[in-house]
């Protein structure tokens, strides 16, 4: 088991490193010269020469890099061009938003995937089963943003039942935490919940099918107790590490709900500064969605090789 | 099994009837009849204002106007035209790039695949819409830089299937023969190989241009995407979302063609996936 997580992490590392360079040059390719945005309208050039200096943009671009990896190791990625705050400030105080969201998001998901993925594995190619892919299938086809304007539309603007935007500070009680993520996290869910539903219809679906379960009715287990022990709990354990792929992708990838609801996390930190070319803050926030994408995917390879020696086995060959 | 493959059986969905293909693929060819015969429709232009503001739907304007009393009707064709064309671009492009990548590295192997490997690893490290976003920004918003950046988030996915695609291709004896009759490695891979992996491109392209369609709305929606007065589904509902309490029907009409649109490529696709499958 150790040697499967070695290997394990010993890719990560080359795939963590490449994707750094990537972000780091690609932010040096966008247009705009930080210096000169940082020196206001009409600066000497003296002015920019100096801040080009102060911000170490005179150095070689592999200097630079490793500078900045330098940086990133200790928790420092330089201050945002627009305010002056330090950029990992900026992204911690997000952090705590984009992943209330995303967990919020996430139970949701679990939960009405959960259930439909069970209902449907349960009767394959009956009417409700295709019911349940004909919703998964829209479910999977609404852009989330659409989703997210009608959400507001309808519950918020119309019937008045959830605020319209913003995410309620924790002071203003649970209750309005709750109503202030109903929308934003049911829009995630409404995304997220079919690709749940579906694997779990799957995987029940085959399971059913399995050996062990013939076994299990053939030594005259009543059927209740082979659903629940048999095929559902052995169904559960790859879903937990789609579930895991999922909330490595929320944290970057819910920009978009993010904006609709003007919720301040991570993905509407980066959108708003790719506008303001506030490039420091770019990096810092792609960074995190990007490492938290990443990491999420090593914890469930190694979370699947835990629960599942075949996994691990064929590592050791 | 790693991640990938995870993800890989998650979408695929309970085979549907034929029916429901066929539903598909009729609707998807009716929108893209629409979107193409657009601009020869005796309608306004996308860009004709009139003093009809934020009318709700009439038998004048079926869809309603928006903000500045253009047709809704109109700018959805036309929005729809714009996620079908740079849709369609952004698919050409990660399949053209892809599928040399995919071919050269499958084939030659050694450093040359692991390189390429590890590079396209890295990019499918982001989440797709991040990268696009990225992508995006570097090149600045429009048309072109919008489809290009589809092209880069599309290229390690087809690179991957063309590759392992090559690779149990290259160990057939057709390819065998071929090298040991002389053939130029160029020709075996573009007339022996490429026309044996075929199927599992196109396969993937229609896959891919649902991811594109929406990317590109998303990009609009972000104002990263096409830029005004081109009308884009995405870059209409940016504009619609100041007005949910005005004009609800400007909200609905861009995004039910756009959800029209991706479901009808989604159950294509599908169903695509699936015979292609009972195929193998």
């Amino acid at each position: 088991m150790l040697a499967y997580i070695v290997r394990r992490v010993l890719q990560f590392i080359p795939v963590a490193l490449l994707t750094s360079v990537i972000i780091f040059v690609g932010v040096r390719l966008a247009p705009g010269d930080p210096a000169e945005l940082l020196a206001g309208p009409d600066p000497s050039p003296q002015v920019v020469a100096a801040i080009r200096e102060k911000l170490g943009l005179d150095q070689s671009i592999p200097l630079q890099f490793v500078l900045w990896l330098k940086g990133l190791a200790t928790g420092d990625l330089g201050r945002s061009m627009v305010n002056g705050l330090p950029v990992s400030e900026l992204l911690v105080q997000r952090l705590g938003a984009t992943f209330e969201l995303a967990i919020a998001a996430l139970i949701l998901s679990l939960l009405a995937g959960g259930a439909l993925g069970i209902a449907a594995g349960m009767r394959p190619n009956s009417l409700l089963d295709r019911l349940i892919s004909a919703l998964t299938a829209l479910g999977l086809s609404l852009p989330l943003f659409w989703t997210g304007i009608l959400m507001i539309m309808f519950f918020a603007v119309q019937l008045r039942w959830f605020p319209v935007a913003g995410q309620a500070p924790l002071s203003a009680g649970p209750l309005a935490v709750l109503a202030s993520l109903a929308l934003p996290a049911t829009t995630i869910a409404i995304g997220n919940a079919p690709v749940i539903a579906r694997f779990l219809r799957n995987e029940i679906v085959e399971m059913r099918r399995s050996d062990h379960v013939r076994t299990a009715y053939a030594k005259g287990l009543p059927s209740h107790v082979i659903v629940r022990d048999y095929v559902v709990r052995n169904s559960l354990i790859p879903v937990l590490t789609v579930a895991g792929i999922i909330l490595g992708h929320l944290i970057g990838g819910s920009a978009v709900v993010e904006i609709v609801f003007s919720w301040p996390g991570i993905g509407q930190l980066l959108v708003t500064a790719l506008s303001n070319r506030d490039y420091s803050v770019v990096e810092g926030a792609m960074i995190v969605a990007v490492g938290a994408f990443l990491l999420a995917n090593l914890l469930v390879d190694i979370g699947y090789g835990l629960l599942d020696p075949r996994i691990r086995s064929s590592y050791d060959k | 099994m790693t991640s990938e493959a995870v993800l890989s059986r998650t979408t695929k969905a309970a085979a549907s009837p034929d029916f429901v293909f066929w539903a598909a693929a009729l609707v998807l060819a009716g929108l893209v009849v629409l979107a193409s015969v657009a601009p020869i429709l005796p309608m306004p232009s996308y860009s004709a204002m009139s003093t009809a503001r934020l009318a709700s739907p009439n038998p004048a304007h079926w869809f309603g106007t928006d903000q500045f009393g253009r047709d809704l009707l109109v700018r959805v064709l036309f929005g729809l035209r714009t996620s079908l064309w740079i849709g369609a671009l952004g698919v050409t492009a990660s399949t053209v790039l892809g599928t040399a990548v995919g071919l050269i590295a499958g084939y030659t192997g050694g450093w040359l695949d692991t390189v390429c490997m590890r590079a396209l690893d890295s990019l499918l490290a982001f989440p797709s819409l991040l990268l696009a976003i990225g992508v995006a920004a570097i090149l600045g918003p429009g048309a072109v830089s919008t489809a290009l950046a589809l092209g880069i988030v599309g290229v390690p996915q087809m690179a991957r299937i063309v590759r392992a695609g090559t690779l149990s291709e290259s160990q057939m004896q057709y390819v065998e023969a071929a090298r040991s009759v002389g053939t130029k490695t160029g020709s075996i891979l573009l007339r022996h190989i490429l026309p044996n992996v075929l199927h599992l491109i196109s396969v993937q392209m229609v896959m891919f241009f649902v991811v594109a369609v929406l990317t590109e709305a998303s990009l609009s929606f972000l104002g990263l995407g096409i830029q005004v007065p081109v009308p884009s589904l995405g870059s209409m509902l940016k504009e619609a979302r100041d007005y949910v309490g005005t004009a609800p029907w400007f909200v609905v009409a861009p995004g039910a063609a756009l959800t029209l649109s991706v479901l009808a490529l989604n159950i294509f696709a599908d169903g695509l996936r699936t015979h292609a499958g009972s195929r193998s």
